[in-house]
């Protein structure tokens, strides 16, 4: 028969070792992601056009929908001009965050953000 | 006819731990728990026939339950199960080698719990080859301290009965 105890002063520190481990991997994930860019589609009339990467500042129009500009701007995006009549796509403003879209529906063109897969949602047994 | 009894026991323990996963499965989501986190009921029963049958029989349970997952739930599914059920037995067994009777129950489940985690982790490294899954890793850390905490006091609970199971089925251990 085994002699054990059910818990001991030292797991305290067990435990506050681990948390300190989940912490360092929470912020040196969060340092190293910084760096890394995430990216946004671009999307005109059903087809992914072009894919850009947010970590550039810059301003530009797309041949396939040149009624329309776009700018980068501190890993954000935003439709910065577009001849389209209501204007919704321009007044969306910046977009940065994964999943976010903005939509002009006159010149069927969109902007989504793509960061990663998040396809994990199968259960583990 | 010792055989038997010996078979019967393990037979039932694997039954037990197959019921607490479904079991688990079942239970809704909680709001306030990242989604996958479970508490691990069914490691209470592994961990149990680790201590007090023995190595091969613990790790025979863990194959057979990621078998019976990856019957139930499908080829990824049973590939983290085994994954981190082999990296959580191996680890406790090491650790238990290496400090012997020094630690206690709450510690060594710690033990097992985090590194299920880790091992299931890795696993899906491997499945999804991709590296932003690591983002996970702080939150499996501290799910499986908080979880093998209470899976540990759990089994200090069961194991009289468990116990006297082992005793009427006259189980040599």
């Amino acid at each position: 028969m085994e002699k054990r105890k059910l818990i001991r002063k030292i797991d305290f520190w067990l435990i506050f070792g681990f948390v300190v481990i989940a912490l360092a991997f929470y912020s040196a994930y969060n340092f190293f992601n910084r760096s890394m860019a995430v990216k946004a589609e671009l999307v005109i009339d059903g087809t992914t056009v072009k894919e850009i990467s947010l970590s550039e500042d810059k301003i530009f129009n797309l041949e396939q929908a040149p009624n329309i500009t776009f700018e980068v701007k501190n890993g954000r995006i935003r439709f910065k001009q577009s001849d389209c009549p209501d204007k919704i796509c321009v007044k969306t403003g910046f977009i940065s965050k994964t999943g976010q879209m903005a939509v002009c529906l006159p010149n069927k063109a969109s902007i989504k953000i793509v960061g990663y897969k998040d396809d994990i949602d199968s259960a583990a047994g | 006819m010792k055989k038997t009894k010996k078979l019967t026991f393990r037979a039932i323990l694997l039954t037990m731990i197959i019921v607490l996963s479904i079991f688990e499965a079942s239970l809704p989501p909680m709001p306030f728990l990242p989604p996958g986190v479970k508490i691990g009921l069914a490691n209470v029963v592994a961990m149990y026939a680790l201590f007090f049958i023995g190595k091969s029989t613990a790790y025979a349970l863990s194959v057979a339950k990621s078998v019976f997952v990856f019957i139930s739930r499908g080829v990824v599914a049973g590939f983290l199960s085994i994954c981190g059920g082999m990296l959580s037995i191996t680890i406790i067994v090491l650790i238990v080698i290496i400090f012997k009777n020094k630690l206690s129950y709450v510690a060594i489940s710690i033990f097992g719990a985090v590194f299920h985690n880790i091992g299931q982790i890795i696993a899906c490294f491997f499945i999804l080859e991709s590296s932003y899954i690591f983002y996970y890793i702080p939150f499996l850390i501290l799910s499986g301290v908080i979880m093998g905490t209470v899976t540990g006091i759990a089994l200090k609970s069961i194991m009289p009965a468990l116990d006297k199971l082992g005793l009427i089925l006259n189980d040599k251990r």
